[in-house]
């Protein structure tokens, strides 16, 4: 303790349970520390460490609270509440520590059993040794055995949001979501700023300052309801997500809105082109010289395998017969569809292999590999058109289990009265 | 009084030395369990005051203070898995097949579904007394350590690959007959299983020596166990109790079944047309009928005057039935009617026949 | 009038929709043919040009009129192709107001076939095969129509499926030989049939021996043909003996009188293999017939062996008048199944394949010629490449696409 400062206050960047996120603390801590104020300055220490290994990146600065900073001679006395938080905070603390221990020790113990190198054993390893030596087929994947960094399974916990005294940090904590109402707080202040700025501009006749062309968020979106209360942790309503979007069109739409684009771009997830994405089936040659691509597709429990053969003249053939497969002519219009798209009816020729299911499972399946075999083929273009028509997605539609008391997936057993 | 004060704690421990043994003898053989805890009663009372103690008899007045102390459980030893070096040898920790030990397995794996931040406060449950670990399969028993010392165990009962069975065709070349057996290994107080006494022998039909007759003859004798496509024969036995005896029985049916084969029985020659293997045509209708056909052909050729389409490569003889049939076209005609019954209908035979027949009755078009 | 109608041509397609042309009597269309084909310089006629030929009588078709359509005139439906077309067929072209057959290489290569034969040779077979809906109907019509102009006797069975089945069908035994059975019905129906169909070739026409229906009825030598057709059709419990009558001096003529004859039966192998399913015909014993017992058939089987002359035989294979488990292909041997097929043996077979890309294009042109494809994306290329894909070059199915587009 430096017993020349009579007192300090200091910000804590607390960082250990929100992963993304950075909370202010305020702690205080007099000239006569004692043991409690120690342990404090501990804590801090750890937590600064756990934060440079964490860190992604991507946070947003709540204004930290504003504490004066004038010398007083009154003792600050700790609120029970404040010791009850610190003492959980602490054993939890502890108990994570011993997680992290026993999850890098244990993650040696598994190199060693697979044979691997401990040093350079990463995630997908763990992933990967853990499949093969206790494989599951339970369906859902998040059943099945893990083994992850204590910090991906123990869920986040909230700071505390009160000094020593038991004073709250935020300014606005008792509006119950004091995270959310600061950030509607700011976007009206930018709102604000950015008429004040346009007003001044128009006044000094700096308009080619106001004629920027608007701002172009088509390669992203607004957080969804659910991720924007991760991120603040506050139990957000759905009104107030609807308020906050409202609110952020409002400053979207502003002329000068490009000034504020970082603060925008915080609370807004940037979209991946998908077609880009998955790698597209390669070009293959046969032993004529025939350029060829395979894939495969699904639908419902059918599965089919295609080999698409470009140029050609238009033939197909489905489990060895031609068309005449598919006696229902939906089915074979569904399977015109990718090939009208792209514009090359009659250019290709298609092997196909089904099975499992019925027609119309054969017929999505074979659609679906149909359009990923064309990708090898056709330009950026097409392919995007045939990822926004949904020739690359596949339907994830099933078959509804039956439930026991019922006669079917919905349908009930007939009600009679007696 | 004061001075007996002053020498307090010498009385006082006379007192509890002279006390505990005493008290301690008293109620050993009263109540062996209860022995301790009343010298530290007493204790208390005399170092509380210095009043001389009062006898108690013990049920007699319930004491307030009395509780029952609670048998603190022995601690647990550390797990197994606390004192594993790192770069420990995992075939000797986990020899054989076993089911999930959480003390053994020395990496923190977790299992369970949670539905909602509520259940288990949304902690995956860890492998302590975790169910769903021990219920699933593991292959703890067979890492790569494990694997490469069941190899190196099971090398001394290899021998080389023979000289000379190089590829399949010469394996095939040198043992035409292939068995199959099983064994089966068990823990069970019995080394026998019913299972183990079948046998299965496969051979190609080719490897045996047999003509036309004989290779009919055999096809039909063996049934399904002819594998058309393949021309493999699989005979299956498990009628005698023993393996070797199993093994015995088929090698004689496959030596009855090629001998037999080979006879000519005299009811053979009562085979009719609807038992034959293929389709023949000199011994079916189609024949008599094509024959007579061209007989009439030619008949009504000689009595018309003109010279125009007539079936020029008909003999002027046709009385023959073996000279017409070795025309050839009437040979062209029958090479393709009978491959379309033998060997199925398709673009190829079937144009093959209609041009067969075309030239047969000199039917001609100009757009062909 | 003729104005008018000039008037009508020359405008704009809209004029050929099928609401005004179902107000046209056949008359006034047949008016208008004549017209147009002095008017074919205007566009809608060189558009048409594409799909279809001027030459409407099949005897001057040749390879370069494959997969155009022509005109069969209004009689010629009535008369020799009566009850051959299809019923959706005959509505399709009703509601067109146009009788048009597509000129098709199979075609082309049957006529061929019997042109070039020597008729002095026993009766050749041949047998056209296909998958449903590829036209082995059409192409049977389109060889009755060249042989009919020819002068041919025509003896047509549409559809031979008819005679093995019905659930109300009167079958009684035959007079003239026990454990054979008349179906009077089926044969009243095929006279009516012959007769309508050979109009005007049967006049000199006259039995060669006696025969006796009855102890007080029976027919003279001499007796014309149409006599006894109509003896038939007013004694159907005869009518089955009448056809046989009919076959048999049929046979026995056509050589002595140079008569030509074509027996065009569609779906022969109704002929050789039996109909099991439930509504099969069956005798008073309840039991179900052979297709050899029913008399028209027996009668019918002669004309297919090769024992007459100056005659030739063409039949179709249709799968669909086996039973619905055996249906897998429509190859000859499967179809006809071995009896069949020895019986028709040798036989020539012709393959009637499903179209090609030009004929589809031509098919699809006439259809939107005559507005019956009305969607304008179907009109464009790629419209009528999606069409074509769809359909599988089938005809029938092309025909069932088209007709909600």
């Amino acid at each position: 303790m430096a017993s020349n400062i009579p007192w300090m206050t200091r910000l804590v960047r607390m960082n250990c349970f929100a992963k993304q996120r950075i909370y202010p603390i305020a702690i205080s801590i007099f000239q006569d520390g004692n043991l409690t104020l120690n342990h404090v300055v501990q804590q801090q220490r750890t937590y600064d460490v756990k934060n440079d290994s964490t860190d992604h990146g991507e946070n947003f600065s709540i204004s930290p609270p504003k504490i004066e900073n004038k010398p007083t001679t009154k003792t600050i006395t700790i609120s029970r509440a404040m010791k009850a938080y610190m003492e959980r905070a602490k054993s939890h603390d502890n108990m994570m520590k011993a997680e992290v221990a026993d999850y890098e020790i244990g993650k040696r113990h598994l190199a060693n059993i697979m044979g691997e190198d401990p040093d350079n054993f990463t995630q997908a390893d763990v992933d990967r040794a853990i499949e093969y030596l206790l494989p599951s087929g339970l369906f859902d994947k998040k059943a099945r055995p893990l083994l992850k960094n204590p910090y991906e399974i123990f869920p986040k916990r909230k700071v505390a949001q009160f000094s020593l005294d038991g004073r709250p940090l935020h300014w606005l904590y008792f509006t119950a979501l004091p995270n959310f109402y600061s950030i509607l707080h700011d976007i009206t202040c930018k709102m604000e700023d950015l008429k004040a700025l346009e007003d001044k501009l128009l006044s000094e006749n700096k308009t080619e300052d106001l004629n920027v062309p608007p701002l172009n968020l088509a390669s992203s979106e607004w957080l969804t309801y659910q991720q924007l209360k991760d991120k603040f942790v506050e139990k957000v309503q759905e009104k107030d997500y609807q308020h906050f979007l409202v609110m952020m069109e409002r400053l979207v739409s502003h002329p000068l809105s490009h000034r504020e684009l970082p603060f925008i771009m915080a609370f807004r997830n940037m979209l991946t082109n998908e077609s880009l994405d998955t790698n597209p089936p390669q070009i293959e040659y046969d032993a004529e010289g025939r350029s060829f691509s395979c894939a495969e597709g699904t639908r419902k429990d059918s599965w089919a395998y295609v080999k698409l053969y470009m140029p050609g003249t238009g033939k197909v053939t489905i489990n060895g017969k031609d068309l005449s497969y598919f006696t229902n002519f939906l089915y074979r219009e569904s399977l015109l569809f990718p090939l009208s798209l792209a514009g090359v009816i009659g250019q290709v020729d298609i092997e196909a292999e089904a099975m499992y299911g019925g027609p119309t499972g054969h017929c999505g399946a074979i659609r679906l590999a149909v359009s990923r075999a064309l990708c090898a083929f056709v330009d950026k273009d097409v392919k995007e058109k045939l990822r926004l028509t949904g020739m690359l997605t596949r339907d994830p539609r099933k078959r509804e289990r039956k439930k026991p008391g019922q006669e079917g997936a919905r349908k009930k057993f007939t009600w009679k009265k007696r | 009084m004061a001075a007996l004060r002053q020498y307090s704690p010498i009385v006082n421990d006379i007192h509890r030395t002279f006390l505990t043994s005493l008290s301690a003898i008293q109620f050993r053989h009263l109540r062996s369990s209860t022995g301790h805890r009343q010298t530290e009663r007493n204790e208390r009372e005399l170092n509380d005051s210095d009043s001389f103690r009062v006898y108690e008899i013990e049920g007699l007045r319930k004491s307030k203070e009395e509780k029952k102390t609670r048998r603190v459980a022995p601690k647990p030893f550390a797990p197994r898995y606390r004192s594993m070096p790192v770069d420990q040898d995992w075939t000797n920790v986990w020899p054989s097949a076993a089911t999930f030990k959480w003390a053994t397995v020395p990496f923190p794996v977790r299992q369970g579904y949670i539905k909602s931040s509520a259940e288990n406060e949304g902690v995956i449950p860890a492998k302590y007394g975790n169910l769903e670990l021990m219920k699933g399969p593991n292959f703890l028993h067979l890492t790569p350590a494990h694997i490469k010392k069941h190899c190196a165990a099971l090398k001394k009962f290899c021998t080389p690959w023979p000289e000379g069975l190089e590829t399949d065709g010469k394996c095939r070349h040198h043992f035409p007959v292939e068995s199959i057996t099983s064994d089966y290994v068990f823990a069970a107080p019995s080394i026998r299983d019913e299972r183990a006494r079948f046998v299965t022998i496969k051979f190609y039909l080719s490897d045996l020596e047999l003509d036309y007759h004989a290779r009919d003859k055999f096809i039909r004798l063996v049934g399904t166990r002819y594998n058309k496509d393949t021309d493999e024969v699989t005979f299956e036995s498990g009628r005698c109790p023993l393996k070797a005896q199993n093994l015995d029985f088929l090698k004689f049916v496959l030596t009855a079944l090629y001998f037999e084969s080979w006879k000519y029985e005299s009811w053979e020659k009562l085979k009719e047309l609807s038992d034959m293997e293929r389709y023949f045509w000199d011994l079916n209708a189609s024949r008599k009928k094509c024959t007579s056909l061209l007989r009439t052909i030619k008949s009504l050729d000689d009595s018309s005057e003109s010279n125009s389409d007539k079936l020029n490569y008909l003999p002027p003889d046709v009385s023959d039935d073996e000279a017409l049939c070795s025309l050839p076209e009437v040979n062209k005609y029958k090479v393709a009617i009978e491959e379309i019954f033998n060997e199925g209908e398709n673009i190829d035979t079937i144009n093959q026949y209609k041009n067969a027949v075309k030239t047969l009755l000199n039917i001609n078009s100009d757009v062909v | 009038m003729e104005a008018s109608l000039l008037r009508l041509i020359c405008s704009k397609i809209s004029s050929r929709t099928r609401f005004f042309n179902l107000t046209l009597c056949n008359e006034t269309v047949q008016q208008i043919s004549r017209c147009s084909s002095t008017f074919n310089q205007t566009q809608s006629e060189k558009f048409r040009t594409a799909f279809r030929t001027e030459i409407n009588d099949p005897r001057h078709h040749t390879l370069d009129h494959v997969g155009l359509y022509y005109q069969i005139p209004q009689e010629e439906v009535n008369g020799v192709l009566k009850t051959t077309i299809k019923e959706s067929d005959m509505r399709l072209m009703k509601t067109f107001n146009e009788y048009c057959l597509m000129v098709r290489k199979p075609a082309l290569e049957l006529n061929g076939y019997i042109k070039n034969f020597n008729l002095n040779h026993p009766v050749p077979r041949f047998l056209l095969y296909g998958l449903k809906g590829a036209g082995k109907t059409c192409i049977m019509q389109y060889t009755m129509q060249h042989f009919h102009r020819e002068n041919w006797i025509i003896l047509h069975v549409p559809w031979a499926g008819r005679w093995v089945r019905g659930w109300y069908k009167e079958v009684s035994e035959s007079s003239y030989k026990p454990g054979r059975y008349d179906t009077p019905t089926d044969g009243a129906e095929w006279l009516e049939l012959f007769k309508t169909q050979n109009q005007g070739k049967l006049k000199n026409l006259k039995t060669t021996s006696e025969y006796i229906w009855t102890k007080r009825e029976k027919a003279e030598i001499g007796t014309p043909l149409e006599e006894i057709i109509n003896f038939g059709q007013t004694r159907i419990k005869f009518s089955s003996d009448c056809a046989g009558v009919i076959l048999k001096e049929l046979r026995k003529q056509a050589p002595l009188l140079g008569l030509k004859v074509l027996v065009a039966v569609g779906a022969v192998n109704a002929f050789y293999v039996q109909w099991d399913m439930l509504n099969a015909l069956k005798n008073s014993e309840k039991k179900r017939l052979q297709p050899g017992e029913i008399s028209l058939i027996h009668n019918f089987k002669k004309m297919l062996s090769p024992t007459w002359t100056h005659g030739v035989a063409v039949c179709t294979a249709d799968v669909f008048a086996n039973s619905e488990l055996t249906r897998e292909n429509y190859t000859p041997l499967y179809v006809l199944k071995q009896e069949g097929f020895e019986a028709l043996d040798p036989f020539v077979p012709i393959l009637v394949p499903e179209y090609t890309d030009k004929e589809a294009l031509s098919n699809i042109n006439y259809f939107i010629d005559h507005n019956w494809i009305q969607n304008d994306h179907g009109k464009t290329d790629e419209g009528k490449k999606e069409i074509i894909f769809v359909s599988n070059h089938n005809p029938l199915s092309l025909h069932k696409i088209c007709s909600s587009l």
